[in-house]
């Protein structure tokens, strides 16, 4: 299984997906919505880990163009705040909606759900 | 003033507040968030390292590394947060105009990011003045999130803050570019900027926005 984590927050999606791959999955992280695109293009991703709030391409845009380029793949946002306003969003454009910190293994456990 | 009018000023005012505790929230979530990712990472390498793989010093120093620099983002986000919090105590009171200019840049700087925005602080030199804190925070707050709305994407708006050059007992200057702000600021910042008695303009040099404080503010000065 294959994972593409997008945040802004470099030192986050890179520890996590370090502690993914310790756990078997290949995971992989970007930093921007552009950089999510660019790896996208070039490799085929099972779950997307989407930050909702991001600057200039946000999560909700983000999933709209990966979506567009692939339609099966599956997606979870985090999200710092858990706001009404984000959870109402999340929980309808996303298989799974994580307010941060979060677990790893609330983490692995919804993107099985996801793929499942 | 009315009642009904009173009530809408004082929602603005709370709203203001509330934007910036969301927003510092926010990003002490973030802080949380690294942190924990930084420590469940290192408890991975210890289980790991329990059961024979070997502990490579570089990456330990390298997540300790970090978390550190986490801890040193967060105490600067909660010391700018105290001193927001603070700025209510007093109606009015001695200030530096560049200190407050500095810390709602640095509060309003995700703000910015969401819309592809970068604040800069360009020359800013001790301006001290007497004036309402929270007033003056919040008039900075309110230009910063219209220099950004009109801001286009990708741009630079730096700001500066000098005592007035003519006269530098007579208070201070107050500089945006990057931003064209619209000549008829929006009725909240046009009160507050009463309330400061400011004088907001175009400034002298094309696409520069002035705004000029008075050494002193009364206690009631302004006041509706």
């Amino acid at each position: 299984m294959r994972i593409l984590l997008v945040d802004d927050e470099a030192e986050l999606v890179s520890a996590m997906a370090e502690r993914l791959a310790m756990r078997g999955m290949e995971a992989d992280w970007a930093e921007t919505g552009e950089q999510a695109l660019e790896m996208a293009e070039a490799a085929q991703y099972d779950v997307a880990v989407l930050d909702m709030k991001m600057p200039r391409i946000g999560g909700l845009e983000l999933r709209r163009r990966l979506e567009e380029r692939s339609p099966d793949m599956k997606f979870i946002f985090l999200s710092g705040h858990g706001s009404e306003e984000d959870f109402r969003a999340g929980s309808a454009e996303a298989e799974s909606y994580l307010i941060k910190p979060v677990r790893i293994e609330d983490l692995v456990e919804r993107i099985h759900e996801a793929v499942k | 003033m009315s009642d009904e009018r009173h009530d809408a000023v004082e929602r603005e005012d709370l709203r203001f507040f509330g934007k910036v505790s969301a927003s510092i929230s926010h990003e002490i979530k973030n802080v949380f968030a690294v942190i924990h990712a930084g420590a469940g990472l290192l408890e991975d390498l210890s289980l790991l390292a329990a059961k024979g793989r070997p502990l490579e010093p570089e990456k330990l120093q390298q997540v300790s590394g970090s978390i550190l620099r986490q801890i040193q983002r967060g105490d600067e986000i909660v010391r700018n947060m105290n001193t927001f919090a603070h700025s209510v105590d007093e109606d009015v009171r001695n200030v530096d105009v560049s200190s407050v200019l500095e810390l709602m840049v640095k509060i309003s700087q995700r703000l910015a990011a969401a819309r592809n925005v970068r604040l800069e602080l360009g020359e800013c030199r001790s301006c001290p003045v007497r004036t309402d804190p929270y007033f003056l925070e919040h008039l900075l707050f309110g230009v910063i999130e219209l220099a950004v709305a009109h801001a286009s994407s990708g741009s630079v708006v730096t700001f500066t803050a000098t005592p007035l050059a003519a006269a530098p007992d007579q208070g201070a200057r107050l500089s945006l570019s990057g931003a064209r702000i619209p000549a008829e600021l929006p009725e909240g910042l046009e009160r507050l900027t009463r309330r400061l008695a400011a004088c907001a303009a175009s400034g002298d040099e094309a696409g520069t926005w002035v705004l000029r404080l008075p050494q002193t503010v009364s206690q009631d000065s302004g006041r509706i």
